[in-house]
């Protein structure tokens, strides 16, 4: 009772409130009550993202290198895109960022696909299989490269003297081109390999059981189910595995940097290598953003097509 | 995943440079007044002595001595109160020494912060400091001419110089004036030398008098002959007559700047190498492949002394601190009173490592600063230095302690001697990288020697020479006439 007056007050307040609040509603309408609740993350996304994309446009657009003076020069429009493709240097190490990407990401979905499909089930041996197998993508990749350059070292190395053990003479793993550049893709994908398997294995647990199983009724072979049933219903997976590998190795760095800082000579220089050196070893930093834009350009038009092509495929199948 | 890791952080690395460089703080110290030159007299250098045996005594002194060194630096610092923040090369010798220093002064009252860097990220760091304006560091390390585009920033040191008669003593050369060993920017010395490395050989002494070897050689040639009968007189031993690091890229570039005796600079002051000559060299420096280990081109520096450190390679070619403390510790070489260093090779110069202390113009205090920098680049933190940790000593009373070349005169007294015939390379590190690695290729086997040099000419045309290295190179005769 003697909250009464009270709550009498407040009732008409509250309905006023919530008549405004209606009315308010219905005057930005849903469309943009939708962006007035988005608008904070889409200012945070402009400030971290946008405004760095496009201060690195502008960079590559203008005559910027520590060498000629320490702020920005004169606007010299597509002059940075046009050198680096006159760069051998860079057109070369297209070239190896190219072979690269291609090596690792076929053999990084082969080894992925075939340890998954091998270790598919859940008895405690596959599932600590599963788990030993994933820890190369747990090490930091720095110190991937490290442990390997010390088990590749052609005389003191363990793969090396493993090598020898087997009357088998190792190769100058880092000392020579070809080698060197096997070493780097070698250990790339020891290192990305579990986490293809990951995902190849987390679909083929979810895969249906019942054309399997209708396939071992009609007396199908375990490679007939692989090639016919299993692989066709893991293409949509293949395409999202495919995606980030193929990005992943046009990116790859780390590894580089510490087996081979790109040699011998230029023989493992890929455009992240040589972004790298131009940018913070050169302070070439409008040559850096131009070549830095050219890369993101070169993932992203390969992210289209495949996505392109994983669309194609499931409005096929589907 | 990596495509965040590394694309998106190396752009944005890149744009937080140019960000920070048009929003750069660029309020010039004031100029320090014009000193006058002060020449210091030369002292012959001591010759170099017989080798002596090493023992525990002298690869480390007693503590009491060390400590003893370590007060008679630290008066320097005396009265000086406040923080310093300043950076050094991680090597555990440079920043070690550093840090045991900072522990000695702090209780008086300067409080610094060493920040150990490794090489290959320092002068970068600095590089960015500068030319943010971001003042994160109040003195900082530089190596020779690796700063050289942003020397501009650095506090001319003359009046202090001056003013505190500082570097009297330090080897011949070193201080006041341009020689291309201290930094120095339009006529003003920027740098305090600290230490220095000079490019050298290391030999075992019974190996080379076994094959009848006389340690010292006019030029590459001569010591690729020498390996020849050193590949004799070692057959079957499992010793190489030479080992060297091809694998750490710009390291083959040493042995090139002794070799190759013709300019790096045109007359129009562009970056360019005398076809003939530089052919030459190159060749020569092939020539030397048969007597290293088979795995020589992956060889990093470490790696390389490891296999001199074990008794397995009868010459060197390395920077001398990097090997000199642990070749004469019986515990951690096989080589322990084997082994000296040769005066270096070649009628071309001799690489120099030269570290130096500077003060950025962004330092708040920089009489705070320069009371560190006198305690760190003082004779007696010199000599600890050296005596603790193996630095070469810039003073030139040092190599005439009879301690000194009863420990170290198979090694100290041809460092010293080295250094009188070296400079640090005029070359910016995008010349350098380039020369080495097309040089790389040229000893894999990628192409030949010609188009090695057309090469490596035709990116150099290229690449911008800056103030500081043209006149470091017309100092050092490298501009072609």
């Amino acid at each position: 009772m003697i909250n009464a007056p009270h709550s009498g007050g407040r009732a008409p307040l509250r309905a006023a409130a919530a008549s405004r609040w209606t009315n308010l509603k219905h005057a930005i309408g849903e469309k943009g009550w939708l962006i007035a609740l988005l608008m904070p993350s889409l200012v945070i996304l402009l400030l971290g993202q946008a405004y760095p994309l496009l201060l690195s446009i502008y960079l590559s657009l203008v005559d910027f290198s520590v060498a000629k003076g320490p702020t920005p020069g004169g606007f010299v429009g597509a002059a940075n895109y046009a050198a680096a493709l006159d760069d051998a240097v860079f057109v070369s190490s297209v070239k190896i960022t190219l072979t690269i990407a291609l090596v690792a990401t076929i053999s990084e979905l082969m080894a992925g696909l075939l340890v998954a499909y091998l270790l598919a089930g859940e008895r405690w041996w596959h599932r600590l299989s599963r788990t030993i197998l994933l820890m190369p993508a747990m090490i930091a990749p720095v110190a991937v490269g490290t442990m390997w350059r010390m088990m590749l070292n052609s005389e003191a190395g363990i793969v090396s003297v493993g090598l020898r053990a087997l009357s088998v003479t190792p190769p100058n793993w880092f000392g020579e081109a070809n080698s060197a550049m096997a070493g780097v893709i070698g250990v790339a994908v020891w290192e990305q390999t579990p986490f293809v398997m990951l995902i190849y294995a987390a679909a083929i647990s979810s895969l249906p059981t019942a054309p399997i199983l209708a396939a071992q009724v009609d007396g199908a072979s375990r490679w007939q189910i692989a090639r016919y049933i299993v692989l066709p219903l893991l293409f949509p997976a293949t395409m999202i595995v495919l995606m980030f590998t193929v990005v992943d190795s046009l990116m790859l760095l780390d590894v580089i940097y510490t087996t081979t800082i790109g040699g011998p000579g230029f023989a493992t220089h890929s455009m992240t290598l040589w972004i790298y050196f131009q940018g913070l070893r050169y302070f070439n930093v409008s040559y850096a953003a131009a070549m830095s834009w050219m890369l993101t350009a070169l993932a992203g038009i390969t992210a289209v097509c495949l996505i392109w092509v994983r669309s194609r495929w499931l409005s096929a199948n589907l | 995943m990596r495509i965040k890791k590394h694309s998106t952080l190396l752009m944005l690395a890149v744009l937080l440079v140019a960000t920070l460089a048009t929003a750069r703080c660029g309020a010039p110290a004031t100029q320090a007044p014009e000193p006058t030159k002060t020449v210091v007299e030369p002292t012959k250098a001591p010759e170099p002595t017989k080798v002596a045996e090493p023992t525990k005594e002298m690869v480390e002194e007693p503590t009491d001595e060390l400590a003893k060194l370590l007060e008679e630096a630290t008066a320097y610092a005396a009265g000086a109160e406040g923080d310093v923040t300043v950076t050094y090369m991680s090597s555990g010798t440079y920043d070690k020494a550093a840090e045991d220093l900072a522990a000695e002064v702090m209780p008086k009252g300067l409080n610094v912060t060493v920040d150990a860097l490794p090489w290959a990220v320092l002068a970068q760091t600095h590089t960015s400091d500068l030319i943010s304006g971001a003042g994160q560091y109040d003195v900082t390390s530089i190596a020779g001419y690796d700063n050289a585009e942003v020397f501009e920033f650095f506090e001319p040191l003359d009046a202090y110089i001056q003013r505190d008669n500082w570097g009297q003593g330090m080897l011949e050369g070193l201080m006041y004036e341009p020689t291309g060993r201290t930094p120095f920017f339009h006529g003003k010395q920027i740098g305090i030398p600290y230490a220095f490395d000079a490019y050298g050989v290391l030999y075992r002494t019974d190996l080379l008098e076994q094959a009848g070897v006389e340690p010292e050689f006019e030029t590459w040639v001569d010591l690729v002959e020498a390996c020849e009968k050193l590949q004799e007189s070692l057959d079957g031993t499992g010793i190489y007559p030479w080992v060297f690091s091809y694998g750490s890229v710009e390291q083959i570039t040493n042995i090139f700047f002794g070799e190759y005796q013709g300019t790096y600079i045109s007359k129009e002051g562009k970056y360019v190498l005398e076809t003939d000559e530089a052919v030459r060299t190159f060749k020569v420096l092939k020539d030397m492949l048969p007597y290293g280990p088979p795995d020589q081109m992956a060889l990093n520096i470490d790696e390389m002394v490891s296999i001199f450190l074990d008794g397995r390679a009868a010459m060197m070619a390395c920077w001398p601190s990097f090997a000199r403390a642990a070749a004469d510790d019986p515990t951690k070489s096989e080589i322990a009173g084997k082994w000296a260093q040769m005066p270096f090779p070649g009628k071309g110069f001799v690489n120099l490592a030269q570290w130096n202390l500077s003060i950025p113009k962004t330092t708040q205090d920089k009489e705070l600063a320069w009371s560190w920098i006198k305690a760190y680049t003082s004779e007696a933190n010199s000599r600890y230095m050296l005596d603790k940790y193996g630095i070469g000593s810039v003073y030139e009373s040092v190599y005439s302690d009879p301690d000194v070349i009863e420990s170290h005169g198979h090694d100290l007294p041809v460092a010293a001697e080295n250094l009188k015939r070296g400079h640090v390379f005029p070359l910016s590190m995008e010349a350098l990288d380039f020369l080495a690695r097309t040089l790389i290729e040229y000893l894999t086997g990628t192409t030949d020697a010609e188009a090695a040099v057309a090469k490596v000419n035709q990116q150099w045309a290229t690449f911008p020479v800056v103030d500081a290295r043209l006149e470091l190179a017309e100092d050092a005769g490298l501009v072609e006439k």
